[in-house]
C-alpha cells in the first residue's frame, strides 16, 4: 500500500527581478513526497535548494523575488489528482493533435500521420469517455484551488505554515526570539495554532480546581527539601510501605527547590491554585466566591472558544483588556506547560529549567531540540527541514537525525530535507534530488541516485567527495575527481542544459535544448540528453 | 618509570621535527564584577603536545570548542600562551622577542576557514600576495626610502658632473677638493660618467625600474675601471667603490615593481589563477578562488610549514575536492609541511598522515591515520568517527550518539574531560586525568579504559606515561 502524496510540486518557478536582471533562482522542478517518506534535496550553493522550500512556504521575500508559474499542492487526494492529472493529459494531447493538424498541410504528410492522429483521438476519446468535460473543468478548478498553496490568501496560508508544514533552519539562534524564554516561545506557537486543545487542556484543569472546591481538598505547597526535611511525617496517604517508598523515589529525583503538594506529593507548580494532579487547595483564597463565578465565566469562554474556528471570540476577548488578560494569562501558562511535556519528547534533560531559559543561554544542539520540539508542536504532515544540522557538530549532529528520524516514527510525518552534505542524505532519506543551479538533475531513491546515477553532475558530485569508509589506505592521497569550471551566475544561465559547460559528456543538443525530467527506470528520472550509461556507473561505484 | 620517552631536549631533538609543541596552555582569563577582578578562567587549551615532523600532513580533528584554532593561534604565537613552549626549527618561540618571532613566521605561514574575511576588500589581489614580500625583508619595497636614496644619488651625481666641469673654467680651485686641476681628457670623461650614471640611476630609482638599477651597476663598475686606469685618485676610488657598494645594497633589498609582480605571477599560477586576475579585488571571486589567493599567499614567502585552519569547510563539496588536490599536489611539488585544522574527518582520511583528536582543550589521541580510522581506541574517537555520515546509503553504519553535550570550558569536568559522556567510564575517570600513553605500534592514547584492557592499569595508577608530564589532577 502506498502512502498518500503529502505534497506535490509542479514545475514551480521562481524567479528574482533585480536591478542587475532577473535571477532565474528556480526553474521548472517538481517532485513528490509522500507521507512518513524523507526526501532530500542535494546541491551546492545557490543551486535553488532553499528558494524551492521558502517557495513551497511560500515565504519568498517579494519583491523581489515572485513565483513565477507552478502548482504545489498539499494533502491532495489520490482522485483529485489523478482526474487532474488526466484532465492535463487530456489538453496536452489536443494541443498536440491541433498542431498537428495545423501545421501539416500536405495531405500526404497527413495521410502519413494518420496514425498517429488516430491514436490521439482514441486517446483522447477515452479519457473524456464518460466524463462531461466542462463539469470536470470546473470541479478541478474549484479542487485545484482549494489543495494549491500558491493560489490561498495571505490568511489562508498563516493558518497551513506552522500548522501542517513546519519549518526548521540552519541556524536556530535567528530563528528563535532572543527576548523570550523557550517555554514561551513554544506556548506562542501553541497558542496560535492549537488553540483548541489548550483550550481542553485548560479545561481540564478548571475541572480539577473545581473538584477540589467541592471536595474542599486542603494542602500545602511546600519545597522538596522541606518535605524531605519533615521527613513526609504525617501526610495522609493511606498505606505507609509501598507508598511511601515510591513517593520517597520521585521526591529523590526532583530538585530541592522545586514545589510539590503535601497531599500527593507531586510536582505543584506555582502557576495553580489547586494541585494539578489531586486537585487539593494550595494556597488561602480571599477571593473564592469571586473566582467561582470568574471560573464559570471561564469554563464557558473555553468551551466557546475550542470550536471558534474563526477567531471571532478570540477577537473579541482580545478587545477587552480584563478578559484578553486572564484567557491570555491561562493559555500562555498552559502553554508553557505543553512546551515543557515537548522539551521532554525531545529529549532534552531538565525540561523545565530548559523552558525558562533563554537562547542564548543553550548549546547549538539544545536550541535545534528546541525549534524540533517547537515545530514538533503543531503535528505537521511536512517537516521542511532546511540544513538542520550544518551549523553543528558530528556528535550532536547524530543525536538530532536521530531525532528527527524518532519523531518521523512517530507521528508518519513527511520530512523535505534540504543539505548539502551527500553524507546525511545517504544517512537519513529516502529519496534524493539532486540539484544543480534551479534545476532538478536526478530523482530517485537514494539506493538509484548513489549506486546507480546516470547525470554527469551527480556522478562528479559522488567522486569529488572524500571517503573513509570503504577506502584502502593505499587510495588514501589519490587525486579527487574534480567538476570543472564553477557554478553559473543565474543572471546569465548557460542556455539549454545548464551543466553543459561544465560537462564532459556535453554534446551539441545540450547548448540548445533544455533536457527534461525522464525516467531511467521506475521511479528514477534523469534530465540528460546523454546519461551515463549504467554500466558505466555501477562500475565506477565498485571501484571508488 | 614514569617518563618512559624521557624529556624530549629542547631543540635538538631531531631534524626531522619541525614544529613541537610541549604542554601548551592557554587560559583565558574571564574577568567580571564591579573590579574587573578575574573570575575564572576559559581552558581553550589545556596541556597539549605534539610534534610536527618534516614533510607530513597532521591533522587536528576535534568539535567546536575544542581548542583547534586557539592551538593553532598559540603555534604561531598570535597568541600568548599561558604556559608551555613552542619550538619551531629548534628555536623556542614562546620566549623569544615578538620581533624574532615575526622572522620564524616567514617560515610559518597560515591560511584561515573564511577566505573573505582574510582578504582585505580594498586591495588588489596582487598587493594581496604581494603583502608578505612587503612585510618581510626578502624583497622591501620601500618607496620612502627608496625616494631618499634616489635624491641623494641625484646631488651626488650633479655635484660630480659640476667637479669634472670646474677644471675648464676654475682651473685654480678644484685642487682643494683633491680633484687634479689639469683639464685631462679622459679623467673629465670618467668624471661625466660616473656624474651621468648618479643622475641616471637617481631617476631610475625614483620610478624602482629593473633596468636603470641593471644600467646602473654596469656603468658604476664602468667608471670604477676608468677611474683605476686613468685618474688613480683614492678619493675618486673611494667614491666608485661606495656608489658600487650603494648599488649592491639597492640590488640585494629592494625588489622592483616588475620582479615582484613576475613573482606573485608565479605563485597565482601554482595555486591555478590566472594573468587577468592579478588586478581584480577579493569580492570578484568565488569561495574557491578566494581560498586559492589566501594559499598563494601563504606561500608567498617560501614557508616550510602551512597551518590550515578548516581552509575548506565554507566550501562547496566540488570546490572542496579542487582545493584539496591542489594542496596535495603542492606539498608534493614544494615539500611542505601541513598541520590541517578540521572537523571533517573523510578530509582527513583522505589528506593526513597523522591524525590527532582534540576533545576539550586535550590531545586524547594520536596516531598514523590508517590505523587510528581503522581501529580507534580512544572511546570519543570511536564515537567521533561513527558519527561522521557516510556518502553511502548500502553502509549504513551502527553509530554511537553520545549523549550530552560537550562540556563547558570554564568548568571542565575533574579527571578525564570525557567521562561524562563516556560508556567505558570506570573508577579513576573521574579522579585523575589521564596522560598520552602508548598502547603500542606509536600510537599514543590517554584513556584509562584501554590501558585496563592492555593490562597497563594497574592498582596505584597508570604505568606508563609520557607526552604530558605534568599532572594537572
Amino acid at each position: 500500500m502506498i502512502s498518500p502524496v503529502v505534497l506535490g510540486v509542479e514545475g514551480l518557478r521562481t524567479y528574482f527581478h533585480t536591478y542587475e536582471g532577473t535571477v532565474k533562482a528556480v526553474e521548472e522542478i517538481s517532485f513528490e513526497i509522500r507521507s512518513g517518506e524523507t526526501v532530500g534535496l542535494v546541491g551546492e550553493t545557490g543551486s535553488g535548494k532553499t528558494v524551492t522550500a521558502l517557495s513551497v512556504m511560500r515565504l519568498v521575500p517579494s519583491p523581489p523575488g515572485k513565483i513565477e508559474s507552478g502548482r504545489v499542492f498539499l494533502e491532495e487526494p489520490e482522485e483529485v489528482q489523478r482526474l487532474r492529472r488526466d484532465y492535463d493529459a487530456m489538453a496536452r494531447a489536443r494541443l498536440q493533435q491541433n498542431k498537428i493538424e495545423r501545421e501539416i498541410t500536405s495531405a500526404q504528410v497527413q495521410q502519413a500521420l494518420q496514425p498517429e492522429i488516430s491514436a490521439l483521438r482514441a486517446k483522447l476519446g477515452a479519457i473524456a469517455k464518460g466524463r462531461e468535460k466542462e463539469n470536470l473543468r470546473l470541479q478541478l478548478q474549484a479542487s485545484t484551488s482549494e489543495f494549491d498553496i500558491l493560489q490561498k490568501t495571505e490568511e489562508q496560508m498563516r493558518t497551513i505554515r506552522g500548522n501542517r508544514i513546519s519549518m526548521i533552519f540552519q541556524e536556530p539562534m535567528t530563528a528563535l526570539n532572543p527576548v523570550f524564554t523557550i517555554g514561551d516561545q513554544i506556548a506562542e506557537t501553541l497558542v496560535l495554532h492549537r488553540r483548541a486543545d489548550l483550550c481542553s487542556e485548560v479545561l481540564k484543569a478548571l475541572e480539577l480546581e473545581v473538584d477540589a472546591r467541592r471536595h474542599n481538598v486542603h494542602g500545602r505547597r511546600l519545597t522538596v527539601k522541606e518535605a524531605k526535611d519533615k521527613g513526609l511525617a504525617g501526610h495522609h496517604m493511606g498505606d505507609q510501605s509501598t507508598a511511601d517508598r515510591e513517593i520517597r523515589e520521585r521526591l529523590g529525583r526532583m530538585k530541592d527547590e522545586e514545589p510539590v503538594c503535601s497531599a500527593c506529593w507531586s510536582r505543584a507548580p506555582d502557576l495553580w491554585d489547586y494541585c494539578p494532579s489531586c486537585g487539593a487547595r494550595l494556597s488561602f483564597d480571599l477571593w473564592a466566591p469571586f473566582r467561582s463565578w470568574i471560573m464559570s465565566l471561564e469554563k464557558k469562554l473555553y468551551t466557546r472558544m475550542m470550536a471558534d474556528l474563526r477567531d471571532e471570540l478570540v477577537d473579541f476577548v482580545d478587545s477587552i483588556r480584563f478578559l484578553r488578560r486572564l484567557v491570555r494569562n491561562r493559555l500562555q501558562d498552559e502553554g508553557v506547560r505543553w512546551a515543557v511535556r515537548l522539551l521532554e519528547e525531545v529529549k532534552i534533560p531538565d525540561p523545565e529549567r530548559i523552558a525558562g531559559q533563554y537562547p542564548f543561554e543553550l548549546s547549538g544542539g539544545m536550541r535545534q531540540r528546541s525549534m524540533i520540539a517547537m515545530m514538533m508542536a503543531c503535528n505537521p504532515t511536512l517537516l521542511i527541514a532546511d540544513e538542520p544540522t550544518t551549523a553543528l557538530d558530528v556528535t550532536v549532529e547524530a543525536q538530532i537525525l536521530k531525532l528527527m528520524k524518532e519523531l518521523q516514527a512517530k507521528t508518519n510525518m513527511a520530512i523535505l530535507l534540504i543539505t548539502h552534505d551527500l553524507g546525511i542524505v545517504a544517512e537519513v532519506c529516502d529519496k534524493v534530488g539532486v540539484m544543480y543551479a534551479g534545476s532538478i538533475a536526478e530523482f530517485g531513491t537514494t539506493e538509484q541516485v548513489f549506486h546507480r546515477m546516470r547525470h554527469p553532475y551527480t556522478y562528479g558530485l559522488m567522486r569529488s567527495i572524500p571517503r573513509f569508509r570503504g577506502v584502502a589506505s593505499e587510495d588514501r592521497k589519490r587525486e579527487l575527481y574534480i567538476i570543472r569550471g564553477t557554478v553559473p551566475n543565474l543572471l546569465h544561465p548557460p542556455t539549454g542544459c545548464r551543466f553543459h559547460p561544465r560537462c564532459p559528456r556535453a554534446l551539441a543538443i545540450c547548448k540548445e535544448i533544455v533536457p527534461r525530467l525522464e525516467e531511467a527506470e521506475s521511479g528514477h528520472l534523469v534530465a540528460c540528453h546523454n546519461p551515463i550509461p549504467l554500466s558505466e556507473s555501477v562500475a565506477s561505484e565498485a571501484g571508488a | 618509570m614514569t617518563e618512559t620517552t624521557g624529556h624530549p631536549k629542547p631543540s635538538a631533538e631531531s631534524d626531522d621535527v619541525l614544529l613541537s609543541a610541549r604542554n601548551l596552555k592557554m587560559h583565558f582569563p574571564l574577568r567580571g564584577g564591579l573590579l574587573r577582578t578575574v573570575r575564572g578562567h576559559v581552558m581553550a587549551v589545556d596541556g597539549v603536545s605534539l610534534k610536527l615532523h618534516r614533510g607530513e600532513t597532521l591533522a587536528v580533528v576535534g568539535e567546536s570548542g575544542s581548542g583547534k584554532s586557539t592551538l593553532a593561534r598559540l603555534l604561531l604565537r598570535l597568541l600568548e600562551p599561558s604556559a608551555g613552549t613552542v619550538f619551531f626549527m629548534g628555536r623556542d618561540l614562546t620566549t623569544q622577542r615578538l620581533k624574532v618571532v615575526r622572522e620564524e613566521r616567514k617560515h610559518l605561514q597560515m591560511v584561515f576557514q573564511d577566505p573573505l574575511s582574510s582578504l582585505d576588500p580594498r586591495m588588489t589581489i596582487k598587493n594581496i600576495v604581494a603583502e608578505p614580500l612587503v612585510v618581510h625583508p626578502i624583497a622591501r619595497r620601500r618607496p620612502r626610502s627608496v625616494a631618499a636614496l634616489a635624491i641623494l644619488a641625484g646631488i651626488v651625481g650633479a655635484i660630480s658632473i659640476l667637479s669634472a666641469l670646474i677644471p675648464f673654467f676654475a682651473p685654480v680651485s678644484a685642487p682643494s677638493l683633491g680633484f687634479p686641476a689639469t683639464p685631462d681628457v679622459l679623467v673629465v670623461i670618467s668624471y661625466m660618467a660616473v656624474g651621468g650614471f648618479l643622475l641616471w640611476s637617481a631617476l631610475g630609482l625614483s620610478k624602482v625600474e629593473g633596468r636603470a638599477l641593471r644600467f646602473g651597476f654596469g656603468v658604476s663598475a664602468v667608471s670604477l675601471g676608468l677611474a683605476i686606469l686613468f685618474g688613480l685618485n683614492i678619493v675618486q676610488v673611494v667614491g666608485s667603490i661606495g656608489l658600487l657598494a650603494i648599488m649592491v645594497f639597492v640590488r640585494k633589498n629592494f625588489e622592483t615593481e616588475e620582479e615582484v609582480t613576475q613573482r606573485v605571477l608565479g605563485l597565482l599560477e601554482l595555486v591555478g589563477l590566472k594573468k587577468e586576475h592579478l588586478n581584480r579585488f577579493p569580492h570578484e571571486f568565488s569561495g574557491g578562488q578566494r581560498q586559492r589567493i589566501s594559499i598563494a599567499r601563504a606561500l608567498a614567502l617560501n614557508p616550510n610549514v602551512i597551518i590550515l585552519d578548516e581552509p575548506t569547510s565554507a566550501l562547496d563539496v566540488s570546490v572542496q575536492a579542487q582545493i584539496l588536490n591542489l594542496l596535495m599536489e603542492l606539498q608534493r611539488r614544494l615539500g611542505l609541511t601541513y598541520l590541517f585544522i578540521t572537523h571533517d574527518l573523510s578530509v582527513v582520511y583522505h589528506i593526513a598522515d597523522r591524525v590527532a583528536v582534540m576533545y576539550a582543550g586535550q590531545i586524547v589521541e594520536v596516531g598514523r591515520t590508517e590505523e587510528i580510522f581503522a581501529k580507534p581506541l580512544h572511546p570519543y574517537t570511536q564515537a567521533l568517527i561513527s558519527a561522521a555520515p557516510s556518502a553511502d546509503p548500502s553502509r549504513k553504519t551502527q553509530r554511537i550518539v553520545l549523549e550530552g553535550e560537550v562540556p563547558s570550558a570554564t568548568h571542565p569536568p575533574s579527571g578525564c574531560r570525557f567521562h561524562p559522556r563516556c560508556w567505558l567510564a570506570f573508577e579513576p575517570c573521574p579522579k585523575v586525568v589521564p596522560h598520552l600513553f602508548d598502547p603500542g605500534g606509536g600510537r599514543r592514547v590517554a584513556c584509562f579504559a584501554v590501558a585496563r584492557d592492555l593490562g597497563l592499569w594497574a592498582v596505584g595508577g597508570p604505568q606508563v606515561s609520557g607526552g604530558t608530564p605534568e599532572a594537572q589532577g
